[in-house]
């Protein structure tokens, strides 16, 4: 039952993201209903991207207005489903037609090709069984927690503790959102699932167009999903993969500029491309640069080449920037309203976002010295996952395709020079960061090449040659043995079932912290403040979550420094709980130190378990009251000054 | 004048070509292994008993694929 809930709210919102997409396909190809019937199945995958991507943008407007309400949300998702229903179920049951027969294709391939085929789409499913994973991390410290806040006081601030880190653009979180007011958090940790599939169809789209035949289509999508960093980001909350699956979406039609009638293409680009570098900033240096590379040539090739007019570029520079400011403009409204700032997160804070180095210079220089060994074989710090290494052990394969007539002119070429020259891009200005989630869709890219070099091979030798069967074995092996890696690391079947059947809830997806949480929120007063700037957020009452330990409260206690002054300090603040978590930082070490020294006015009573300590503060002394309140106002909760208040 | 068919590169040294390759596919898909070993493999070294031998090799290599050095950026909370 709870399974049948999460699928049928994914499908009703993937259906609402899938008609905004089609409006705006009619609105750009200027045509009327009945020609929107011919939407082709990519042009309908990017229909779905582009309407999760719009959709975000007008979530984020909405709750920057405190009107994400329920009554809204629900109504209008509800509205666009139908609408979706009804005006493209003609396109959807077609796409439905094609992939039933493009399995049935698959009947027809050897049986190392078939095993190919079954275990690809068995790994994809796989995903699935990350409902059970825990998110904690990133994933519950902030990109869950605001969704699950914005979802409960309707509205878009900054997060407490994580104040400066909101200015990032809001999509993943933003569906997130919409999804936990349908009622399903565990449709919002699964929703990057039909993203990425989406994302990966749209790479299989790209490889067609460079000639590839389905053989090698279903390599592409075996690539995809053996990539462990796309893998590690199934399940755990974080947003990355959002940016990937819109940011290949922008190549698939810079390359579609050349043989698309009409501006549609180059609207299309920049929409897409502004969504990507919203989701994910850090796509500036790899996306654009590599996107311009693949859009020059598809203009080139477009238009006469041996009489270019610079006017013809014109309009296509006018509609590029428009088309970027389109997707960019709620982001910098956001932080305008939020921050004053409509470019940030430049310029609000001096080592910030944008300024990170992570590495010590003698890590920096062997990752340059091994790039595409640090990219498959990499276990540097917060790398989270490589690419698939099937693209490096078939890459050689290359030198066996054969040489081009016109170098320039093939989509293939300069598809991997574009790639390669983005990554490029990415190491010169970010060397000191390894991170393949930062910069996935131009890296994804790489599939296509290996891909279309080894599907040239083995279209040309014979089924038992001994190349062909350790290209077969490697691919099959690959994708078992990626599968049976993350088992119990990504992929948790038990858990899965045990949520899905109702024995596990979603805070005992995380069971050493969730007995505490648990008492937490059932025995803290409304507008309680806790003093904590740990992961465990997302599972607290979403109260609890407003009125927590800010970022300046943090530097501030941290300045301080007799024990006396920090509990004065905390109790001032109004705190009067404070769970502390072993091992966790240097605030909730000090917090530790400090229970050796406590004043005399101040009783702390403490509950521990394996893994928390709760302290309760309590105080009859006047002269240390508590300063600091919070209350509930029509912005969700906000802290006020008591003194001044009475 | 008629123009002459394009060639793959390395047409004339194919064979040699295609072993190459496939050795290095190979190489990359052991190394690849040896780096993320999956618990089936993880458990088959254990009951061939050289699973000490395995862990103390990866030891020796992972390093290589590491971080070894920090930036100031980088708190020791973080590293953590």
């Amino acid at each position: 039952m709870i399974f049948l809930s999460i699928l049928f709210i994914i499908i009703e919102y993937s259906l609402a993201c899938l008609f905004v997409g089609v409006l705006f396909f009619w609105i750009l190809s200027k045509k009327d209903k009945k020609s929107s019937k011919t939407l082709t199945n990519l042009e309908l995958i990017s229909a779905y991207l582009l309407g999760q991507g719009i959709l975000a943008n007008i979530w984020v407007l909405l709750a920057l207005q405190g009107w994400f309400l329920p009554v809204i949300i629900k109504t209008t998702i509800a509205t666009l489903a139908v609408c979706s229903l009804l005006f493209s179920y003609k396109n959807i049951f077609s796409f439905f037609e094609r992939i039933i027969k493009i399995l049935t294709e698959a009947y027809e391939y050897t049986i190392g090709w078939k095993l190919v085929v079954v275990l690809s789409i068995l790994i994809c499913v796989a995903w699935v069984t990350s409902i059970g994973r825990s998110p904690l991390g990133d994933g519950s410290g902030f990109y869950l927690a605001i969704a699950k806040v914005i979802a409960e006081s309707h509205h878009l601030a900054p997060l407490p503790g994580y104040e400066k880190f909101t200015s990032i653009g809001l999509q993943g979180e933003m569906h997130f959102s919409a999804l936990m007011v349908l009622g399903s958090p565990a449709a919002a940790q699964l929703f990057s699932w039909p993203t990425m599939l989406a994302g990966s169809l749209v790479l299989l789209g790209i490889s067609q167009k460079v000639g590839t035949t389905r053989r090698g289509q279903w390599l592409v999508f075996a690539m995809v999903f053996t990539s462990s960093a796309v893998i590690e980001l199934s399940g755990n909350g974080k947003t990355d993969l959002f940016a990937a699956a819109l940011g290949l979406s922008a190549y698939y039609w810079a390359m579609k500029i050349h043989d698309t009638e009409g501006y549609i293409a180059i609207w299309l680009t920049s929409i897409f491309a502004g969504l990507a570098l919203v989701a994910k900033i850090s796509y500036i240096p790899t996306l654009l640069p590599s996107i311009a590379i693949i859009a020059a040539q598809a203009f080139w090739l477009k238009h006469d080449q041996h009489n270019f007019k610079i006017k013809e570029l014109i309009p296509y520079l006018v509609i590029g920037i428009f088309g970027l400011f389109f997707a960019i403009f709620p982001h910098l409204i956001k932080n305008y309203m939020l921050f004053e700032n409509p470019l940030a997160p430049f310029g609000i804070s001096e080592n910030g976002l944008q300024d990170q180095v992570w590495y010590g210079p003698e890590t920096i220089k062997r990752i340059l010295l091994t790039i595409p060994f640090a990219l498959t074989f990499g276990d540097y710090w917060a790398q989270i996952g490589n690419i698939t290494p099937l693209i490096i052990a078939f890459f050689p394969f290359i030198l066996l395709l054969p040489r081009q007539k016109n170098f320039w002119a093939s989509q293939n070429t300069i598809l991997t020079l574009a790639a390669l020259f983005g990554l490029l891009c990415w190491f010169v200005f970010r060397p000191s960061i390894l991170a393949p989630r930062y910069f996935m869709a131009c890296l994804l890219l790489l599939c296509v090449p290996a891909a279309k070099a080894v599907d040239f091979f083995i279209t040309r030798e014979s089924n038992s040659s001994y190349p062909q069967i350790i290209i077969i074995t490697v691919i099959n092996l690959t994708i078992l043995t990626s599968a049976t890696y993350f088992l119990n690391r990504v992929f948790f079947p038990a858990q899965t079932f045990s949520y899905l059947s109702g024995q596990l809830s979603e805070c005992e997806k995380e069971p050493r912290y969730c007995g505490s949480i648990t008492r937490i929120n059932q025995s803290a007063n409304e507008g309680e403040r806790l003093f904590s700037n740990n992961d465990i957020r997302y599972w607290l009452r979403s109260d609890l979550i407003q009125c927590a330990l800010s970022t300046e409260e943090t530097k501030a206690y941290l300045t301080l420094e007799t024990p006396e002054q920090r509990w004065s300090f905390i109790y001032g603040r109004g705190f009067k709980v404070i769970p502390i978590i072993n091992n966790w930082s240097p605030l909730d070490n000090k917090l530790r130190e400090d229970l050796e020294h406590t004043p005399e006015w101040l009783a702390i009573t403490q509950v521990k378990d394996q893994y928390i300590t709760i302290l309760t503060l309590s105080s009859d002394d006047s002269a240390h009251a508590s300063g600091v309140g919070c209350h509930q106002t029509e912005h969700g909760w906000e802290l006020f000054n008591l003194s001044s208040d009475s | 004048m008629k123009k002459k068919e394009r060639t793959p590169l390395f047409q004339k040294s194919r064979a040699g070509v295609k072993i190459a390759i496939s050795i290095w596919m190979l190489a990359v898909f052991i190394f690849h292994l040896f780096m993320f070993p999956p618990p089936l493999l993880l458990t088959l070294t254990e009951k061939m008993g050289f699973s000490k031998q395995f862990l103390e090799l990866q030891n020796q290599v992972k390093p290589f694929f590491q971080t070894t050095d920090f930036s100031d950026y980088i708190t020791d909370e973080q590293i953590q």
